[in-house]
């Protein structure tokens, strides 16, 4: 007979509690969304890095050079071959190139590969057409297969033509024949693949050799042994070279997944935890309405433990509920999330829905919902039942502070465990644990003094100089704040201003505020709950906000200062003229610098002859050489910076270094294995060995690159012109507004078809769409902190009203309105919800300042984004104002004579 | 404080010397002063005075609601003056019955649901739904075994609270202003319906009240003023 009777009075009780028992079920839901659909995400980016360890490597070894391997290099593992040490290699060249797409550049990395032999490790996974292989795919001239994101990301299609600028110095046109899939060895490194045949035949206006980046090996037996022999060897014989092997890939992911498991399962324990806050505040709000019937329970013997059991059930129904919802709205958002995962960060990752993680979602629901129900179903179970006779309500359910930190003690405890469950890791758990409860209780501490502070502030009046002097200080603040932070200062003016205005309010508005200012302070834990709640999902909004933003004006500032140049145009002696006149028709050029540019040979230094790493090949010791006019005034626009073998730095090119062999060279040239110093004599030759300079050491240099990983030596434009044997190439450096960039380099290349252009617009806009990705995500996951926050604050002003039924029954019994009072509620939730946007705003503004400060030495976007602070202020106030006048309409509509019947 | 050594096994309610003080402020108010009460078994008490003379005071320490400052009660003959609210919960489940003037019934469960409760816990021999059904057939509620507290009438819902006092044969039920939520024609009914409830069953009540009615329909009636009973 009990277990029916308490079966029945917990699931009727639940039905009874209406919206209560639904923002209950959409607290827990919230939490298990998160952590199953974090999960589901977490393993999906596990089977996408770790599926194939071999394919993500490119075969048993991945053989990598930042600076480019040589040819003679690769005759090495054509040697290896040759012996049995390896059973195949597959070098790739890698190259960035912009394209033109939807009115702008866009970057597109890319490999040329040996279609015979690439990939090493399965094939690639053809998405279009169906049965494809890339060996066919890339074997006419001129093709290419892109990657489903490129596809996406350009709006291309099967036979679609695409031109490309390479910033190695070529030019050329692919036609895409094949669309596979962004996973294996590409993912995150290449756009496209195109045969190293189709790359030769580009036009090469630098005449700079092939970088090739990687190299694949297979050893015989795909044993991870021999790869680590070879590596082993490899190393020996190129230093400078880095490898991989298949297990040490599959340590490294698996190292990184982790870690990326991991931070998604505190951003799941966390939104756990926020949901369990509001567990507690709604449970709360769904018993104490309850308080006399359970004070009769106990005159009729029930006794603490019964009401456990019945609440407990319950809770368990409100979990059960909650987690099933949670864990099906879990599935719906890790696709989401999967989404914006792959668009911002160029990934393919497979859809999984796991069965265990979705139980184990429900199962989450219903422990936390049992661990946060235990404070409100104990607290609420020790009412007397005197209450009952006197009719006291909540006063009958005073539990002792000893017993509520006890009870805040076990809680801890069990979400500590809780935790350790989800996290597997007790150092972390207990990190996450302890710092989340620090954090919480920190911040409950300061608001609830805030809130103290609040509820003693004279309300403005005109009668009373006292009160519109307290604002004083205020306005000053503001005042001064407006010079230093435009967004902080403006909110605090404008909040002076309604300060003020409350002054000239009818006198019955006055009182309902000094009521509502009177109404934080009286239940200041719960008050300090509220701003507390608020804060957590303001910060995480705008703190993703503010960073985005600081990265984006810092990127735009640092191309703006460091780049006076954003825009180069590369043409060959012949089609250098015809640049210089299309230039003069554009009239948003500025900044226009030209200057002339030769490749060249290292030959000796200081009378020996330069170290080379194989014998005589088309890569050995090339280089460049950018001269300018320094005669006229037009030095390097190069950053001084000491060399590695140097004390002191020496200096940049003069004007008076007009004539002579003094030379700037790349910072990168004084380490090995030149190793050059100031002062040094360097013989540099043509390609084609007919001329010879030697230059003289006076500095180094960054900062200056025309063409990426083509750092050249600089001089004055009369040894450019000697060693390239009077033919010269000209580089057009010139500044284009970003809005009109793209076009404007489109109307050149129109105009002479022969030349290069490129341009930072590309890479900016690349930058800014995957930030715009990244805060996208970080968004999703903030505004569920808000959310919780807003049922919060529901929850709140619910119990708030339900325990204030007399006391508004008597204001309305003397005259209060309901407008007037639903004001007071309005007005409550208002200050309460500027306080903790402005406090929160204030903290995002100093984190986001000292993490730019530190990350990029900068002090971009440290005075406070205007559009953003007020944006946000003002919408979190509207949202808790709504929120709160949508619980409390009804409220305030009581009748006066229903809670006034026994006075 | 010296305590009353008799047993009182032909009472269903013995208080001796019950005084009860609270501090309110910082001063010390004597509520009940000194209180002597004995019920028979089978009588039907009315407790009568005015606003602030102790009678829910009184009330809540001989229902084991509250423990008094000095002084005994024994209710059916057990001491529950000092005892601890287990044993007090196990006493008020077996021995006693309480109807207020609220009602307090659980919105949610019916009005045999309301009944059966206290037979949920303790031990009660029998059946618990067909002696809740009997109890609402006594009070005159056949018909409305199935309606929730929000379909009774005010008369209707005192019937089921006090059919639900009195499932559980208790020693006494005591009855804090029963009438006060009704007019005069539920008052009347229910009075009539103790009135044939305490006759059937012999169940001593005990009442506190403001109705005279319910005082003169009363065996005797004790008058408590300024915290003690007037003589």
């Amino acid at each position: 007979m009990r277990p029916r009777m308490y079966w029945r009075y917990a699931t009727r009780s639940l039905g009874r509690g209406g919206q209560h028992t639904l923002f209950a079920i959409f607290c827990v839901a919230v939490g298990v969304m998160v952590i199953v659909a974090l999960q589901l995400v977490g393993l999906m980016v596990n089977a996408a890095l770790t599926g194939n360890i071999r394919a993500l490597n490119g075969g048993d070894l991945a053989v990598h050079s930042e600076t480019g391997i040589s040819e003679g290099q690769l005759a090495y593992f054509a040697q290896l071959q040759s012996e049995g040490i390896i059973s195949a290699y597959s070098p790739a060249i890698i190259d960035e190139a912009t394209t033109p797409s939807g009115g702008s550049l866009q970057r597109v990395s890319f490999w040329a590969v040996d279609p015979a032999t690439f990939p090493l490790a399965g094939p690639m996974p053809v998405i279009a057409p169906s049965g494809g292989e890339t060996a066919t795919l890339l074997q006419a001239h001129g093709s290419a297969v892109a990657t489903d994101t490129l596809m996406e990301r350009l709006h291309l299609h099967i036979g679609a033509t695409l031109p490309l600028t390479i910033s190695s110095g070529r030019a050329g046109k692919v036609t895409i024949t094949g669309e596979i899939a962004t996973s294996g060895v590409i993912s995150d490194r290449a756009d496209l693949l195109m045969s190293r045949q189709t790359y030769a035949s580009f036009v090469n206006l630098t005449g700079s050799p092939a970088g090739y980046g990687w190299v694949f090996v297979n050893v015989p037996g795909h044993s991870d042994t021999a790869a680590a022999r070879v590596a082993a060897q490899v190393h020996q014989q190129f230093p400078d070279l880095d490898t991989t092997t298949v297990s040490q890939a599959q340590q490294q992911v698996q190292s990184e997944i982790d870690g990326i498991r991991t931070f998604l399962r505190i951003i799941g324990l966390l939104a756990l935890l926020i949901g369990g806050v509001g567990i507690i505040n709604t449970m709360q709000v769904l018993l104490r309405r309850r308080l006399l019937e359970i004070a009769m329970l106990k005159t009729q013997g029930y006794r603490q433990r019964h009401l456990l059991l019945m609440f407990g059930i319950e809770a368990l129904l409100l979990g059960m509920i909650g987690g099933i919802v949670g864990a099906l709205l879990g599935i719906g958002l890790s696709f989401l999330v999967q989404a914006l995962v792959e668009r911002a960060f160029y990934l393919t990752i497979p859809t999984i829905i796991d069965p265990l993680t979705v139980a184990s979602g429900v199962a989450i629901g219903v422990v936390t919902t049992l661990i946060f129900g235990l404070l409100p179903i104990v607290r609420t179970s020790a009412v007397r039942p005197l209450a009952v006779l006197r009719e006291m309500g909540a006063e009958g359910a005073r539990a002792s502070r000893m017993a509520t930190v006890g009870l805040l003690l076990l809680l801890s405890v069990l979400f500590f465990l809780l935790a350790l469950g989800i996290l597997g890791n007790l150092m972390v758990a207990l990190a996450v644990v302890v710092g989340a409860g620090l954090a919480l209780g920190l911040l409950t501490a300061f608001f609830s003094l805030v809130a103290g502070i609040i509820s003693h502030w004279p309300v403005p009046s005109l009668h009373r100089s006292a009160s519109l002097l307290a604002l004083v200080p205020f306005l000053l603040i503001g005042l001064l704040l407006l010079r230093l932070s435009a967004g902080f200062g403006a909110l605090l003016l404008a909040l002076v201003a309604v300060a003020l205005l409350v002054a000239f309010l009818p006198r019955a508005a006055r009182a309902e505020t000094q009521l509502a200012l009177r109404n934080i302070g009286r239940a200041r834990v719960r008050s300090a709950t509220t701003l507390v709640a608020l804060f957590v999902g303001v910060f995480a909004i705008g703190l993703g906000l503010v960073l985005g933003q600081n990265l984006k004006d810092f990127l735009a500032s640092r191309n703006a200062a460091v780049n006076q140049d954003n825009a180069y145009i590369l043409a060959n002696s012949q089609d250098a003229p015809l640049v210089a006149a299309q230039l003069v028709r554009l009239p948003s050029v500025s900044n226009e610098q030209v200057s002339l540019a030769a490749p060249a040979r290292l030959i000796a230094i200081d009378g020996q002859h330069t170290p080379t790493t194989s014998g005589p090949s088309e890569t050995a010791n090339l280089t460049g050489i950018n001269g300018f006019d320094l005669a006229t005034g037009s030095l390097p626009p190069a950053t001084l910076v000491r060399g590695t073998q140097d004390a002191h730095a020496g200096r940049l090119l003069k004007a008076s270094d007009a004539g002579t062999l003094n030379a700037v060279f790349p910072l990168s040239e004084s380490d090995a294995p030149y190793k050059l110093k100031l002062g040094d004599d360097v013989v540099v030759g043509s390609l084609d060995g007919k001329t010879a300079q030697s230059l003289h050491v006076v500095g180094f240099y960054t900062g200056l690159g025309t063409f990426a990983g083509l750092s050249a030596i600089l001089a004055d434009r009369g040894v450019a012109a000697t060693l390239s044997n009077g033919h010269p190439y000209t580089i057009f450096a010139v500044r284009l507004p970003l809005a009109t960039q793209s076009q404007e380099l489109r109307t050149i290349m129109q105009a002479v078809p022969g030349v290069i252009t490129l341009g930072d617009a590309a890479t900016l806009n690349d930058i800014n769409t995957i930030l715009n990705n990244i805060v996208a995500v970080i968004e999703a996951v903030a505004s569920l902190a808000m959310f919780a926050g807003l049922v919060l604050i529901a929850n709140t002003v619910a119990l708030a009203l339900l325990e204030r039924r007399r006391e508004l029954g008597i204001l309305k019994a003397i005259g209060h309105t309901s407008r007037g009072i639903l004001g007071m509620v309005l007005a409550e939730q208002g200050v309460l919800a500027m306080i903790g946007a402005y406090s929160a705003l204030l903290v995002v503004s100093v984190a986001a300042a000292v993490l730019t400060q530190m990350t990029f030495h900068s002090t971009v976007g440290s005075s406070g984004s205007v559009p953003i602070t007020l944006a946000l202020a003002a919408a979190t106030a509207a949202l808790c104002m709504l929120v709160a006048g949508s619980v409390a309409w009804r409220a305030t509509r009581i009748r006066p004579i229903e809670v006034l019947r026994y006075e | 404080m010296q305590r009353d050594q008799q047993t009182s096994t032909a009472e269903a309610l013995s208080a001796i010397d019950v005084g009860k003080s609270l501090l309110l402020g910082r001063e010390q108010v004597e509520i009940l002063k000194d209180v002597r009460l004995r019920v028979h078994h089978g009588e039907f008490v009315a407790i009568v005075g005015p606003s602030g003379s102790g009678k829910s005071t009184l009330l809540g320490i001989i229902a084991g609601l509250d423990t008094p400052t000095s002084g005994q009660v024994f209710i059916d003959g057990i001491d529950v003056t000092r005892m601890r609210e287990a044993q007090l919960a196990g006493v008020r489940n077996q021995k006693i019955g309480m109807v207020f003037q609220a009602f307090n019934l659980i919105p949610t469960l019916t009005a045999q649901e309301n009944v059966e409760a206290p037979l949920a816990i303790g031990r009660h021999p029998g059946d618990a739904t067909s002696q809740a059904r009997a109890m609402l057939t006594l009070v005159g509620l056949a018909h409305r075994f199935k309606n929730r507290p929000n379909q009774l009438s005010g008369g209707e819902q005192q019937r089921v609270a006090i059919a639900r006092a009195l499932v559980t044969r208790p020693a006494i039920v005591i009855m804090d202003e029963p009438t006060g939520n009704l007019d005069r024609a539920n008052s009347e009914n229910v009075l009539q319906m103790i009135h044939d409830v305490q006759r059937e069953t012999g169940t001593t009540f005990i009442i506190a009240t403001h109705d005279a009615a319910v005082a003169e329909a009363a065996h005797r009636t004790i008058r408590l003023l300024d915290g003690t009973v007037a003589v």
